[in-house]
């Protein structure tokens, strides 16, 4: 009785909770379903490109997410925070620049901020949650760990309210950290593994900062989460009046005056009624250039004089003469710093807005307010609107107004969300309409329903983040087939001489899963589950139309091998070679090392043909990696540089190095990042970090030489001294002692035939060679014993995971090794090179690519191409031109060969197209590229649903871009 | 003072009417294009096209895909129903017309500048079954309207006119076929209209006919290319069907555009041959005016067989496609103004009733090929 009621209590207190909790759950930081409609254009969500006040790009787009709604009973329900306008700009706003923001479609411009930085501490959460860590939403995500010498390291993210996360940080608090990172500015050339292992336990990022107190490969604590918050913003909804500063004179602006006295410290600015004698507002103030340190709250208050109740806020700019009376800026190029010369000009802006961080939006309390700041710069990036309360849409009320915007005609909801058909707990028809009426197609998509009202309409970044979780599978849904898009043909032919480190065309089509590339969970003796995965990446191929042909450029196809992680020797790992599984035996890494050179900032060159040119990247070795300055910013007028190390495969090493020199939070600057950076076995040093060089005075990451494998898996032996046991038909291994205390194992290798004999002893394997298990490689390969040559090469190596047992020692044997040497010719075709790439933190094999070395030509006699030869002598994929008429490519397809059947790919060039490049397959370094080009991807999916054309600028669009140029 | 042409003639452009004279109706036409479509190198965002995108905005997709795509504005529709509601509401004053007579050139030579646009290899992917099945099907269609045409006692021009347009499949070779067969502009419009309300109302009844048939999604999107035609009202109907039907529409579409030429160019060769053979019958319209073989044809077809070897390229093609734009805008806003609606509506609806028995009758014989082609599992693409 006793045992029934127990459990029927804690089945009501099960189900409340069950019932409870999701309900409860903010949808602050989460991302909608993975499978919700994405429409990239709705005429009333903007998203174009202005410049500033000092003709620096800012990217600025519009977005309308719906996240966490159910639909059940015939009713859709939305949750407080599910209904989500974004406006973001791809770089930021800050005050005295002028700087462009949309609100709900309005042009406005940033003119103040009220920012501060939020510290929340202590702060414990498990593998795989996001954990919310303030009041206004935002959440700490412990995404993924991993270990080094089997300690653990974490990799987390900061996610705002919107779902945006910059980037994922790695910290650990176990390892030494960057400030013990020693002089190695001695180091040149290739140096044998190094035994230090970094990782700061605090992430410093300009004005966030992350430092983590304890962690293990589940749970982690953090001391202290520092990031910025907006408190307050200020938009004018007008282009400011600009008026010529006359010294001791006054200028007109409506029936008012502006005095401008010459003072030693600026201006006195003097405002007055029309006829000068009742004065409204007076104050010195300092004309406004482009020192970024100005818009520092200490600061600020000298730059601009607001006139209590006159919707008035007066700067004093200095301008170039010839942007007098405007704010256009009509050129392309950047221009960070002050301008050369220029006149002073009175910058009135009016039609002012302030919004407040959590309060209602000023025209409509059903939204509350978001200010999101760039985590980098403590800036604006995001102002979000979302519903206060939750609703509903059902029969009678099918629709639920956005909030309303400013607007020069009328004030009117910016879009309406519209629910007209639910049948009991399924959608049928839902879309969203915009201020213009213009509304998106229905996005339920088929006739089926769907499940709840997610959606996310607009261009905005946020969108990339969000989908993190779910991107690969909606990339790779196969609802409308293979999506092709189709190309952009150039009048000349785009070519590339050489594809190592740069990556495929953006628009390359994703075939996905294709048999006879494998993907599939495995087990190392560890028992850790890893998703080993291979795949044939196409890249810079191009029509050569002079002649007739398709090219492949050298290095231009690759078959790419990939783990989760890195494969490790001494744990029985096993990677996918050519469809086969392979077990890793040893590896030979070393260390590349490089002093005094200089990198420059990196911009992309198009040539139309989508290849940026990267005669900036510095090489790191031969075909190792390159490194790449990718980003710049000015922190105060600090310049920052961000820089990648960039693989063969083109995908970009995990971590990219953030470096300024001569900031100090102890100082009272706002921002601070290393000025060197050590992750794992990359370190790099900068003498100095410029805004568009970077002069380097030591650096160094592995490099990898070789690997050997074998197809036969491991075999485990249990010898007592004197035992031997068979390795093959042509060897034998022997036991002749070991000493179980000091770890040591003395074993003898002979042929069968007595033509050789060796004896070696392996260890020791204690606690300091465990220390630096099961990465160093110099300690591997004392446990290890490898005996003969070429393809009767064999292996012994210790049991590190239970060496003694019984009385006897343990052993794990390989037969028939292979070798992956760098640069040479792959053993089992030729046609191809070996290019294994190493992980920049810890010298194991990352990835196996095989590339080939001499163009591949492809035309009306040769239409074919057979990928690599597998074991059996068959290619493992062959890639076939169906129709080519010596311009457009119409239809081509990739066959593999699997289980011996032929399997064919869809048309990949069900568009015309005037290359070949693909992805096929999914392992991590297809993911990087998908990664990247998320965005377009995902609108070209839309398109290629309801078989329109990208969407040009016309109707509404077309106008609006005109209005606003 | 009279002075004959022979003595003032200094060129080639001689025979036009002089910039002074046909300036006024030059700017009509001109700023009709202006504000009826996005043309290369027109900033002008007031556009009618700009409006029916908004429209097809506000109203929603239909099928997935805009409805006034689906009533076939385009390049050509646009200018046309401008200049249309402008000569009708408000007159044409008579300083115009010579201006207007301009159609008479950029006709021609829009026609010329369209070769590129009818790339056979664009076609091959489809394979040669089906390039083979669409030729013997515009022929046929081709062939039968001209039958039922004479059948139904219909005006040679109009009813040529009709065939060209259904059995290519796209009513704008009505505009192609107006300086080849000579026919008057009232039997052009009335024509164009039969066509589109054939692939209008079969656009939307397709896929009814398709679900009941349970027909494969590429049957189906052959049928849809092939049995309605008009690009807009195709994925109307096939995207009614399925997105997948949809997909192979545009697939199978270039079939369709590669071998236009061949339709349009038959149906005038059978009109000039016979104007040839009965030169003096009363009931022999179309061609007549036509004393040789017309230049701009011969150029046409040399360009049209030049193009097949690659000569234009891509990017090429385009910008000559922008000019072909710019052109038709000019030749229909001109047509719009010169035409009364009377004239269209005098060639009643006879063009309807042989529009509908001719485009059923082709429907039929597809839906039978393509039964067939699954009962013996022939595959289609």
């Amino acid at each position: 009785m006793n045992k029934r009621f127990v459990s029927g209590v804690a089945a009501v207190m099960f189900c409340l909770l069950f019932s409870v909790a999701p309900a409860a759950e903010s949808p602050h930081g989460l991302a909608p379903a993975g499978d919700m409609p994405f429409i990239p254009d709705l005429g009333g969500l903007r998203r174009q490109s202005f410049k500033n006040q000092y003709g620096q790009r800012r990217d600025l787009s519009e977005a309308v997410l719906v996240r966490k709604s159910v639909v059940k009973n015939g009713e859709a329900s939305v949750p407080a925070g599910g209904l989500c306008y974004i406006s973001e700009t791809e770089q930021d706003a800050a005050p005295f620049r002028r700087d462009p923001f949309f609100l709900l479609g309005e042009h406005a411009y940033l003119v103040d901020l009220a920012q501060s930085v939020r510290t929340v501490r202590d702060v414990t959460l498990k593998k795989g949650e996001k954990k919310p860590v303030d009041m206004a939403g935002y959440r700490l995500w412990f995404d993924y760990a991993t270990d080094h010498y089997d300690l653990p390291y974490i990799q987390m993210a900061l996610i705002a309210p919107s779902g945006h996360w910059p980037m994922e940080f790695s910290v650990s608090s176990k390892f030494p950290g960057i400030k013990d990172l020693p002089d190695r500015s001695r180091l040149e050339g290739d140096v044998e593994q190094l035994d230090e292992f970094f990782l700061d336990p605090a992430f410093e990022y300009g004005a966030s900062r992350f430092e983590v107190k304890d962690h293990d490969f589940q749970k982690a604590t953090f001391a202290s989460l520092s990031y910025p918050v907006i408190e307050e913003a200020t938009f004018s909804l007008s282009r400011p009046v600009a008026l010529d500063l006359r010294q001791e004179e006054y200028r007109l602006y409506g029936a008012k005056r502006i005095y401008a006295f010459r003072e030693n410290e600026g201006f006195r600015v003097r405002v007055t009624d029309f006829g000068g004698d009742k004065v409204l507002a007076e104050k010195v103030i300092r004309p406004v250039s482009s020192q970024g340190y100005k818009d520092d709250d200490k600061e600020k208050d000298s730059y601009s004089l607001t006139v209590p109740g006159e919707d008035m806020r007066i700067e004093i700019a200095v301008q170039p003469e010839y942007l007098r009376h405007s704010d256009f800026v009509p050129w392309s190029t950047e221009v960070p710093h002050d301008w050369k010369d220029g006149v002073l000009s009175l910058i009135v802006y009016r039609d002012l807005v302030t919004v407040k961080n959590g309060a209602p939006w000023p025209l409509d309390h059903r939204y509350i307010v978001g200010l999101e700041a760039n985590l980098l710069t403590g800036k604006l990036q995001r102002l979000t609107l979302e519903n206060a309360e939750p609703f509903t849409l059902d029969a009678e009320r099918d629709a639920f107004d956005g909030p309303v915007k400013h607007s020069d005609v009328w004030n009117r909801p910016a879009f309406r969300l519209v629910a007209d058909d639910i049948q009991g707990d399924r959608v049928r028809s839902y879309y969203l309409r915009d201020a213009f009426f213009q509304r998106t197609d229905n996005l339920s998509f088929t006739d089926k329903g769907r499940k709840n009202i997610d959606c996310f309409i607009g261009r905005t970044p946020t969108f990339v983040s969000i989908l993190e979780d779910s991107f690969l599978n909606r990339l790779a849904m196969p609802d409308f087939g293979t999506e092709v898009q189709g190309s952009h043909f150039t009048s000349f032919p785009s070519v590339m001489p050489n594809m190592a480190f740069h990556a495929p065309d953006p628009t390359a089509p994703f075939g996905g899963l294709m048999r006879g590339f494998g993907r599939e969970q495995v087990t190392n003796r560890r028992g850790e589950r890893l998703t080993s995965s291979e795949g044939l990446v196409i890249r810079g191929s191009y029509v050569d139309w002079k002649n007739n042909r398709i090219v492949i450029p050298p290095a231009g196809l690759f078959y790419t091998s990939r783990n989760a992680r890195n494969v490790r020797a001494l744990n029985g790992e096993t990677f996918y070679m050519l469809g086969r599984r392979a077990y890793i035996a040893t590896f030979e890494s070393t260390t590349f090392t490089r002093r005094n050179f200089d990198i420059d900032f990196w911009r992309v060159q198009p040539d139309a043909s989508l290849h940026p040119i990267y005669w900036q990247d510095q090489p790191l070795g031969v075909n190792n990696k390159v490194l790449r300055f990718t980003e710049s910013h000015l922190l105060d007028d600090r310049p920052m540089a961000q820089i990648n190390v960039v693989k063969y495969s083109g995908n970009n090493f995990g971590a990219p190095f953030e470096l300024a020199q001569g900031l100090s939070r102890e100082n009272g600057d706002r921002y601070y990042l290393h000025d060197r950076f050590a992750e794992g076995a990359t370190w790099i040093e900068p003498e100095f970090v410029g805004e568009t060089y970077v002069r380097v005075k030591s650096f160094g990451t592995p490099a990898i030489q070789s690997v050997q494998y074998t197809y036969e898996k491991p075999v485990r032996a249990l010898l007592a001294p004197g035992e031997e046991k068979p390795l093959g038909k042509n060897h034998t291994l022997k036991l002749l002692s070991f000493d179980e205390r000091a770890g040591l194992a003395t074993v003898e290798l002979r042929r069968n035939d007595g033509s050789l004999t060796e004896t070696r002893t392996l260890g020791p394997l204690n606690d300091e060679t465990r220390a630096f298990l099961p990465q160093h490689q110099r300690v591997v390969n004392s446990l290890q014993f490898q005996f003969d040559e070429g393809k009767n090469k064999v292996l012994a190596e210790m049991d590190v995971k239970t060496p003694f047992e019984k009385g006897k020692a343990a052993f794990y044997t390989y037969v028939d090794l292979k070798k992956l040497e760098s640069d040479t010719p792959f053993e089992g075709d030729p046609r191809f090179m070996v290019r294994p790439d190493v992980c920049g933190h810890c010298y194991q094999l990352n990835e196996v690519l095989l590339d080939n070395p001499d163009p591949i030509i492809l035309d009306k006699e040769h239409p074919r191409f057979d990928g690599p030869r597998m074991a059996d002598g068959k290619p493992q994929f062959s890639i076939v031109i169906d129709s080519f008429d010596g311009e457009m490519i119409h239809a081509w397809h990739i066959e593999t060969n699997y289980r011996k059947r032929v399997f064919k790919s869809a048309n990949l060039a069900f568009q015309p197209r005037n290359n070949i490049d693909v992805l096929m397959g999914v392992n991590g370094t297809i993911e990087g590229f998908l990664r990247a080009s998320l965005m377009e991807r995902s609108a070209w999916q839309e398109y290629w649903r309801t078989g329109a054309h990208p969407h040009p600028e016309r109707g509404l669009d077309a106008w609006t871009a005109l209005k606003f140029q | 003072m009279n002075i004959p042409y022979e003595t003032r003639r200094r060129s080639l452009f001689s025979c036009l009417y002089s910039l002074r004279e046909s300036l006024p109706g030059l700017l009509a036409m001109f700023f009709i294009a202006l504000f009826s479509n996005n043309l290369a190198g027109n900033p002008n965002p007031l556009t009618l096209e700009n409006l029916f995108r908004w429209l097809d905005a506000v109203i929603g997709p239909i099928n997935h895909q805009p409805l006034f795509q689906i009533l076939n504005s385009n390049f050509v529709w646009n200018p046309f129903l401008m200049g249309l509601v402008i000569g009708n509401v408000f007159g044409v004053p008579d300083c115009w017309k010579r201006g207007l007579s301009f159609i008479h050139i950029l006709m021609p030579l829009g026609i010329i500048m369209l070769a590129p646009h009818f790339m056979f290899s664009h076609a091959e992917k489809a394979g040669l079954p089906l390039i083979l099945a669409a030729f013997a099907v515009m022929l046929f269609t081709a062939s039968l309207t001209m039958l039922l045409g004479r059948l139904l006692r219909m005006d040679d021009r109009h009813y040529a006119t009709i065939a060209g347009a259904l059995s290519t499949g796209d009513p704008h070779v009505v505009a192609i076929l107006m300086p080849m067969l000579k026919s008057k502009g009232g039997q052009v419009i009335n024509a164009l209209g039969c066509v589109l309300l054939f692939g209008l109302v079969t656009s939307f009844l397709l896929p009814l006919l398709g679900h009941a048939l349970n027909m494969d999604d590429k049957a189906f999107a052959v049928l849809s290319v092939f049995g309605v035609g008009n690009t807009g009202q195709t994925f109307n109907a096939a995207f009614g069907y399925s997105y997948e039907a949809g997909h192979w529409a545009h697939y199978v579409e270039p079939v369709r555009h590669a071998l236009m030429p061949a339709g349009f160019l038959f149906v005038f060769f059978v009109m000039f041959i016979r104007a040839r053979r009965y030169p003096h019958a009363e009931n022999v319209m179309a061609t007549k005016a036509h004393k040789t073989l017309p230049l701009f044809i011969v150029a046409f077809i040399v360009a049209w067989i030049a193009v097949q070897f690659h000569i234009v390229k891509e990017p090429a093609h385009l910008a000559i496609f922008e000019l072909v734009k710019w052109d038709f805008s000019l030749a229909a806003a001109a047509l719009g103004l010169s035409l009364p609606l009377r004239e269209i509506a005098q060639w009643g609806l006879r063009g309807v009733v042989l529009a509908f028995a001719s485009g059923l009758a082709r429907l039929a014989v597809l839906v039978g090929c393509l039964l067939a082609a699954a009962h013996f599992r022939f595959p289609i693409i």
